[in-house]
């Protein structure tokens, strides 16, 4: 049995970057990762002929810095929306709205007093999510996990935001909880506005405008915005690979050995210690620190099992709400499609429908009852085609499509074509020759996103990012400190606090912690 | 349109908002006081005709207790041994087929969630009987065992036949197996062609058996044991008498010694098997079970605040609910049970307290005790002294073969 100082299983982001801190150190590190090559949700497919993109992530999200810094990623070539990405809000009955970068810095299609509105609310918005900057790179505070300096790391973001100001305080306060329609409807006239900030606020999260805590989604997102790399999203064309890719050089030059293709089928754990992982080839690998980067839900159930673990445990693992609930759309098109109105779309916009608030209610009221949403809103953006590519001036529409059920009433097997050409008709609305261009279409709905990517439900986020899975409550609060009742197996994956996209928080979180913790 | 049964059964849900055992009608035949209680959802007798008497039938002759309304579940399958090992503490490996043992469960804290009797009828079949209601905990524990849990509280029912002559009784009856059965085992028999289990258990610290059977069979076994019992002095029992037994015999009941974690809502009220004197139960060799981190752990750091002691105390006077005082000035605990004991002629108590185990503390404990007579309160101090339980401890209780008496 060969044997290692860390084995982290699953070559995500957050794997990725345990992996490579841990070597940094000088520990021998083996990555193990069951499909064919690394990056796990963000990695990159053969979609169509030679052509290869990540066929889930690859949302314009902006990556953490202290990542970027603590790795040094800077040094490989990270692509970023070095002009900003602009986001177009489609609507039908009104002017379509152009929402400037670094959410909505300028807008263009709205009135100047409701820009105005707008500014405050925007301004608003940005001082509260300070609260998640501060908090997201710390190891949260829980019952195993109280040392002076994360709590007074507490103490310090409350006096922070006391110091605002008592009226900023309790407005805070106010908000916190809220719906984000509430907000909206407070300030905002413009249909398409309010649509726009919701599906953002509600994206890949199982909430609606409408259910209470959902402003909370916003402000995660916002403060991801706050503290990326240079302010910045990684670029929609090809931004996201440069990011895996970076890691994965970063991990290969610390020194850390790699097994692809190799799934590993449990731990190995006597007396509530690891003491190595066993694959489903029978090959079997020893370490005295394992770390985990896939869902807390695999990780517990199925690599540690049942018997391994306390009974409050289990159940509180088994009630993580883990299905996910958006769709991956890919469509390879001829060429970038033309507006009825002669010009072609801007390759370089992200694209949303929602044309309002209630069009996502109403998607989200689909969901909660296993159905399709009768006018899905999505996000699309182009990616092109490098002209190496047989497909010379092809490109890439990457589609999200918010609420999709994990599971459908009746089956999937009508239902999915059906949810495809919803979304196509609604394209054609503005790109009337949109369908005409498909060289090629596939769509992945949650629970194939499981089959194909080992997370359980097949949810982005591993598990539900709300109000009541966050910081010391993710994935649960007695296991949010990133140990685990099994000693020497450690969590790092998007199920751990923060989570939430390519943020790489959650490894680097984890892979301090064990730098503290565990000798060789 | 309802139909005449479930109309029938609607009407019984208000005017019998008590479950009856199969045995009521024979407990209510014999019953001349009225006195009844809710045990988990039966109505069961607390007294039938004369406390006194039905205790000393429990010492001297044979009681017969329904104990039907204990939970019984049983858990059958091929990793039922691996499962009972991450339930109880206890190591079920070690348990043999046809054998009884009294264990405990816990939750992840160590916390005590109940006790109970676990019946290894053969291999892969167990039956564990509690006092509270588990079956959510259960099945949850069992997930990723090959085992299936049934609840079969409402299909079999038990009697306790307790007493020095129990044995003569079931000898009459032509159980002669019973010659061979020692304390804390089992087997299967009939009577008069009935399928019976017999253990050789019982909550009284005497001479006695345990028998579990079928619903539809209990008004022919019972009618069969009361008529062998009729020159043995037999006896129907209510709780009283069997409590006091107990508590001679030193035995726990949750949520009266002590609180079981899933009803504890104040944050010191749960206990530890150590903590209820029951720490050798604990195998922590056997692998992974419940609660088994926090055990060790509280060992290590001594995180045991309340213990459950046996104390027998100066004087007469009932001390039940008592304070207990060391120096007779220091709270230090409560008595939780309490009762004069006939047979060791001493007032007992089982008692909750929190104790340096400095010996000068020890020997300085004093009961608060008020005692009514005649319309005035009396407040008396009485000297307690810790003992080791059990308060009796009878020769026939385990002698193999049992003597016919």
């Amino acid at each position: 049995m060969k044997s290692y100082d860390v084995i982290v299983i699953g070559a995500g982001h957050n794997g990725l970057i345990v992996a490579s801190k841990l070597a940094a150190s000088g520990r021998k590190v083996l990555l193990i990762e069951a499909s064919e090559t690394y990056g796990g949700m963000a990695r990159s497919e053969v979609l169509f002929k030679d052509f290869q993109v990540p066929e889930l992530a690859s949302n314009a999200v902006g990556i953490s810095k202290d990542v970027v810094r603590d790795l040094g990623l800077n040094k490989y070539d990270l692509l970023f929306n070095d002009e900003g990405l602009k986001t177009v809000g489609l609507s039908l009955e009104n002017e379509n709205i152009i929402f400037g970068s670094n959410f909505g810095k300028s807008i263009e299609g709205i009135s100047e007093d409701e820009f105005k509105r707008w500014k405050e609310l925007r301004k608003k918005f940005f001082t509260q999510c300070n609260v998640f900057q501060r908090l997201a790179s710390q190891v949260p505070v829980g019952r195993k996990h109280t040392t002076f300096s994360s709590k007074a790391n507490l103490i310090l973001t409350a006096a922070k935001l006391r110091l605002h100001g008592r009226e900023q305080f309790q407005e805070f306060l106010r908000m916190i909880t809220m719906c984000i329609a509430d907000l909206l409807e407070e300030e905002l006239e413009t249909a398409s506005l309010k649509g726009l900030i919701s599906f953002d606020s509600t994206l890949g999260i199982k909430l609606g405008p409408r259910s209470p805590t959902s402003y909370l989604g916003l402000l995660y997102k916002l403060s991801q915005i706050d503290s990326s790399y240079e302010g910045k999203s990684l670029s929609i064309h090809g931004g996201v690979t440069s990011f895996i890719n970076a890691l994965f050089k970063s991990a290969e030059e610390n020194g850390v050995d790699f097994v692809f293709k190799g799934k590993v089928s449990s731990l190995i754990i006597s007396d509530s210690v690891a003491t190595g992982v066993k694959l489903d080839n029978g090959v079997e690998y020893s370490a005295k620190t394992i770390v985990s980067s896939i869902s807390p839900v695999n990780t517990f159930l199925n690599l540690v099992g049942p018997k391994n673990l306390e009974t409050d445990l289990v159940r509180r693992i088994q009630a993580l709400r883990h299905s996910g609930n958006t769709s991956k759309l890919n469509i390879i098109l001829e060429e970038v499609p033309k507006l009825h109105i002669s010009h072609s779309l801007d390759p370089y916009c992200r694209y949303v429908y929602a044309p309002s608030l209630e069009s996502v209610e109403s998607n989200f009221n689909s969901l909660k009852y296993n159905e399709l949403p009768s006018d899905p809103n999505f996000d699309m953006h182009f990616g092109k085609i490098s002209s190496a590519s047989s497909l010379n001036g092809a490109v890439l529409a990457s589609i999200c499509i918010q609420n999709t059920p994990y599971s459908v009433k009746g089956d999937w097997n009508n239902s999915k074509e059906a949810l495809m050409n919803k979304v196509i008709s609604t394209i054609e609305k503005w790109a009337p020759e949109f369908k005409k261009g498909i060289l090629f279409k596939s769509l992945l709905l949650p629970h194939e996103t499981e089959e194909k990517y080992c997370v359980a439900g097949g949810h982005w986020h591993h598990n539900e990012l709300q109000i009541d899975s966050l910081y010391s409550l993710r994935p649960t609060f007695d296991v949010s400190d990133y140990s685990t009742s099994i000693d020497g197996l450690y969590i790092c994956g998007a199920g751990t606090h923060p989570g939430g996209n390519l943020f790489g928080l959650s490894g680097l979180n984890a892979a301090k912690k064990i730098l503290r913790e565990s000798t060789r | 349109m309802i139909n005449s049964k479930e109309q029938e059964y609607r009407d019984k849900t208000f005017s019998e908002p008590l479950f009856r055992s199969p045995f009521y009608d024979f407990f209510a035949s014999k019953e001349t006081e009225g006195n009844w209680y809710n045990w988990n959802g039966y109505k069961s007798p607390t007294i039938l005709s004369d406390e006194e008497l039905e205790y000393f039938s429990i010492r001297s002759t044979c009681s017969i207790f329904d104990v039907s309304p204990l939970n019984k579940y049983r858990i059958i399958g091929p990793e039922a041994e691996e499962f009972l090992n991450k339930l109880t503490v206890r190591n079920v490996v070690k348990q043999n087929a046809a054998t009884v043992k009294y264990t405990l469960w816990c939750d992840q804290e160590g916390f005590v969630i109940d006790d109970g009797t676990l019946f290894r009828i053969s291999d892969n079949d167990f039956r564990l009987c509690s006092q509270e209601k588990h079956l959510p905990w259960l099945i949850d524990t069992s997930y990723g065992f090959d085992v299936e849990i049934i609840d079969e509280s409402k299909q079999i029912c038990g009697l306790a036949l307790q007493g020095p002559t129990s044995a003569s009784i079931l000898r009459l009856l032509g159980i002669n197996e019973i010659d061979n059965l020692k304390p804390f085992h089992l087997f299967q028999t009939k009577i008069s062609n009935m399928p019976i289990m017999i253990s050789r258990t019982g909550f009284t610290g005497d001479l006695g058996y345990e028998i579990f059977m079928k619903n539809n069979v209990a008004n022919k076994i019972i009618e069969r044991i009361w008529r062998a019992g009729t020159n043995h002095g037999l006896t129907a029992i209510g709780y009283n008498a069997l409590n006091m037994a107990r508590i001679e015999a030193g035995f726990l009941v949750a949520n009266i010694d002590f609180v079981s974690s899933d009803h504890a809502i104040r944050p010191n009220r749960s206990r530890r098997p150590d903590d209820l004197g029951l720490g050798w139960l604990v195998d922590l060799d056997k692998g992974f079970f419940n609660g088994k981190k926090s055990i060790v752990k509280s060992r290590l750091e001594n995180l045991s605040t309340f213990k459950i002691y046996a104390l027998e105390i100066d004087g007469k006077e009932p001390v039940e609910g008592s304070i207990i005082y060391y120096n007779k000035k220091d709270e230090v605990g409560t008595v939780t049970s309490a009762v004069w004991s006939p047979m060791a002629k001493k007032s007992i108590a089982l008692a909750e307290l929190k104790l340096d185990t400095s010996t000068s503390m020890m020997k300085n404990l004093w009961v608060e005790i008020y005692a009514l007579k005649e319309l005035q309160y009396f407040k008396l101090m009485k000297k307690v002294s810790i003992v080791k339980p059990p308060f009796i401890n009878l020769a026939r209780r385990s002698a193999c073969p049992p003597d016919n008496y």
